[in-house]
């Protein structure tokens, strides 16, 4: 009987095989075997069935029936198949039972096993549900992986954006610092052109005070004026005034100048009642030369190239340097060089005394107290466009030279300089001073074949250089005819308003410290400035109406001019300005 | 730095070295090693002088020599008080004027100075790392320039017999 109930169950199971549940199978023989009745059997009824005792089937029954044991699974899985745990139906039955049934689930009735089945909407909807959870889980990491990703991007944005700030605050600053410095230095320029151009008034209220009663000023004049300006200026007050008590002065320059200036002036201009019409070159055609045509000579042997033979006068130098022995060498060998020398300690001074004098040269040191030479070169040529400003420095790196060049100044002397490159230097500069300068000049009143000053020929076969100097001159007192800016000797009027160009500067000053005071309201008056200043090629705009404009249009090179150096001896080749 | 506040600071110092430099200077040796002097350079000056009479020469070189001396207490005084700019200029100054008398070793050990002062290597080209080592660069040169003092000063005296003013 049990036998046959086991195979009558093997083999409706086999017979049911395909479409009955493993687990039911199992659950049923589980309960025909009678082993165990007293932890699960089929209950009185046997329509349901009775784990008599939870603790042992978890222990024995199942690992034996179902490789597992855990009893709440073994419920959850009789719910899959829609057991039902149910209040025990036998009487007295402890409270520790547990009864299941399932409507087709009784004993002896294996062929209704087959309709015993999975619930399957709910589990349909389990398993997806955890798929779903998975997939979630999985999209879930992604995000936050991205999240991430996204984070670590934004903080390397944002470190390069703090960089960049840092960078940008730190340029800020030094643009800052550079402003106020800029400041600084325009309140100390503003401070000297309020100098210059109440120096500037002083000489235009009182011209007749200075040019007529013989007196010049006198050179310590000009030295006091200097020095009062330190004051004003803050750039440097380091050096104080160590060496102005001793440094010596080779030459007064301005007494000798003012009294040229000082000479009858009637020649030429005897219907022009302004105060500006002398000009140097015209005083020394009336004998009144005080500058001997030659210098007694210094008795030693003469290196090359040998001392330029000056023309109607030596040129005038203004040698700007603070070291005392530079100086006393300088103007020595200057003086060597048969040259007048004045001196200025500092480039305030220079300013100054360019303000005030004339000078055919400008030898300027850089690095000085007080103002430094590219700072004094920059405010000459606020007011002085033509006369070269040559740097002395140690400093001749291409860059530097091209700073000395940006100041506006022409040529550069090496320091420590020699007597020799100092003649060469005055060659290549005053060449057009020199006696020996080939007579190609036509005359004056044909201006335009006026020969190119920048290369004075040094086989000069002219016989007779004085001569055509003094034609040249005699020339130029003619009101009617330009005098060739080039090769003028003296080309500035008193040093001061030899220019146009000057005036335009003055009157354009942003500092409103010039006062040009109605100059250029007389257009005749600038064209007879330009005929007399020997500046044509400036005053085009100015003249007219009176006949006195005599254009030379392009016949001076303007300073900024680049030209490539021809003879290469100085070595500055491609960065030398020409002027002349 | 005025001239002033230097002489009132410096007096001590000014004198001490002006003492041990009188008491130090040797006689000159006419065998002497000459690499001192750019004899070219320093013959253009002779050249300026006139027959027979040394003192445009000689004038030059005592105010040389007097201008050196105030420039080494100078900067004997700026390394105590570490200010390596003006230290920088110091160089800068005596540098072009022992350049143009030819006084090459002078010259050489100025640019270093100047240099240096900057924060700069001897050359000018790179950095130096600290303030103290800029400084302590100087004071070995300074002390070079000390040396360099008395070998002119020794040669000169023989030269012109004394370096009075003329």
């Amino acid at each position: 009987m049990e036998g046959g109930n086991n195979g009558g169950s093997a083999a409706g199971g086999g017979g049911s095989g395909n479409s009955s549940s493993d687990f039911v199978r199992k659950l049923y023989k589980m309960l025909e075997d009678p082993n165990h009745q007293q932890i699960v059997r089929w209950s009185a009824s046997k329509d349901s069935f009775v784990v008599v005792d939870p603790n042992l089937f978890t222990t024995k029954i199942l690992p034996q029936h179902f490789k597992h044991s855990n009893f709440a699974s073994f419920v959850r899985q009789l719910n899959k198949y829609d057991f039902h745990k149910i209040k025990s139906t036998e009487e007295g039955a402890p409270t520790s039972f547990q009864e299941f049934r399932h409507p087709d689930f009784r004993a002896s009735s294996g062929g209704n096993l087959d309709n015993i089945r999975r619930k399957a909407p709910t589990s349909r909807k389990t398993a997806s549900q955890s798929e779903d959870h998975s997939s979630a889980i999985e999209d879930l990491k992604n995000h936050i992986i991205n999240l991430e990703k996204h984070i670590q991007r934004q903080e390397a944005a944002y470190r390069e954006l703090a960089k960049q700030h840092t960078n940008l605050v730190s340029d800020l600053t030094h643009v800052h610092a550079a402003l106020q410095d800029h400041a600084r230095s325009i309140m100390a320029h503003n401070h000297s052109l309020q100098h210059l151009g109440s120096t500037i008034n002083e000489i235009k209220r009182g011209p007749g005070v200075r040019f007529q009663d013989g007196q010049s000023p006198s050179s310590s004049d000009h030295t006091n004026r200097g020095q009062q300006m330190m004051p004003h200026n803050s750039l440097d007050n380091t050096n104080g005034n160590v060496y102005n008590n001793n440094s010596p002065r080779t030459i007064t320059e301005s007494d000798t100048f003012d009294a040229q200036l000082n000479n009858d002036d009637t020649n030429g201009m005897q219907n022009n009642n302004d105060m500006f019409s002398t000009y140097p070159g015209q005083s020394q055609l009336n004998g009144s030369d005080t500058h001997p045509q030659s210098r007694p000579q210094p008795g030693r042997k003469r290196s090359q190239p040998s001392v330029p033979n000056w023309g109607i006068r030596a040129p005038r130098v203004l040698l700007v340097e603070d070291d005392p022995t530079c100086r006393r060498i300088g103007s020595k060998f200057l003086e060597y060089a048969e040259c007048e020398v004045d001196i200025a300690d500092d480039g305030l001074i220079a300013v100054n005394k360019m303000g005030h004098h004339h000078y055919d040269l400008v030898l300027m040191d850089i690095m000085m107290p007080h103002l430094d030479g590219c700072t004094a070169a920059q405010m000459i040529r606020r007011f002085d466009d033509r006369t070269p400003i040559v740097a002395m420095t140690s400093n001749i790196r291409r860059d530097d030279i091209q700073s000395y060049f940006a100041n506006g100044m022409d040529d550069v002397l090496p320091k420590p300089f020699t007597k020799d490159g100092l003649l060469q230097l005055l060659e290549r500069v005053l060449g057009h001073l020199k006696k020996d300068l080939p007579d190609t000049t036509t005359t004056p009143a044909d201006p335009s074949s006026t020969p190119n000053p920048n290369t004075p020929s040094n086989n000069n076969t002219n016989n007779n250089p004085s001569s055509s100097h003094m034609q040249h001159h005699y020339g130029s007192h003619h009101p009617h005819h330009s005098l060739d800016p080039a090769n003028d000797p003296t080309p500035a009027i008193a040093g001061l308003f030899g220019t146009t160009q000057r005036l335009t500067d003055l009157q354009n000053d942003p500092s409103g410290n010039m006062d040009a005071g109605g100059m250029l309201d007389e257009g005749g008056y600038v064209g007879m400035m330009g005929g007399f200043g020997g500046d044509g090629g400036y005053t085009g705009s100015g003249g007219g109406g009176n006949g006195y404009t005599q254009q030379q249009p392009g016949q001076r090179r303007r300073r900024d001019e680049l030209v490539e150096e021809e003879d290469g001896q100085t070595g500055w080749a491609g960065l030398k300005k020409q002027r002349y | 730095m005025s001239a002033t506040s230097t002489n009132a600071n410096g007096t001590s110092t000014a004198t001490a070295t002006a003492t041990t430099t009188a008491v130090a200077i040797p006689k000159w040796d006419k065998n002497a090693d000459m690499s001192f002097i750019d004899l070219d350079t320093f013959d253009q000056i002779l050249e300026m002088d006139d027959e027979g009479d040394n003192s445009f020469s000689k004038g030059i070189v005592v105010g040389f020599v007097e201008q050196a001396q105030q420039t080494l207490v100078e900067m004997e005084k700026l390394l105590k008080e570490k200010y390596l700019d003006q230290l920088s200029s110091r160089g800068h100054f005596l540098k072009g004027s022992s350049a143009t008398l030819g006084l090459v070793r002078i010259r050489d050990a100025c640019e270093k100075i100047q240099h240096y002062g900057a924060m700069k290597d001897e050359d000018g080209m790179k950095d130096l790392p600290s303030q103290d080592e800029a400084l302590d660069r100087i004071s070995k040169i300074v002390d070079q320039l000390k040396e360099e003092y008395k070998t002119i000063r020794s040669y000169f005296i023989y030269r012109y017999g004394d370096l009075e003013e003329p």
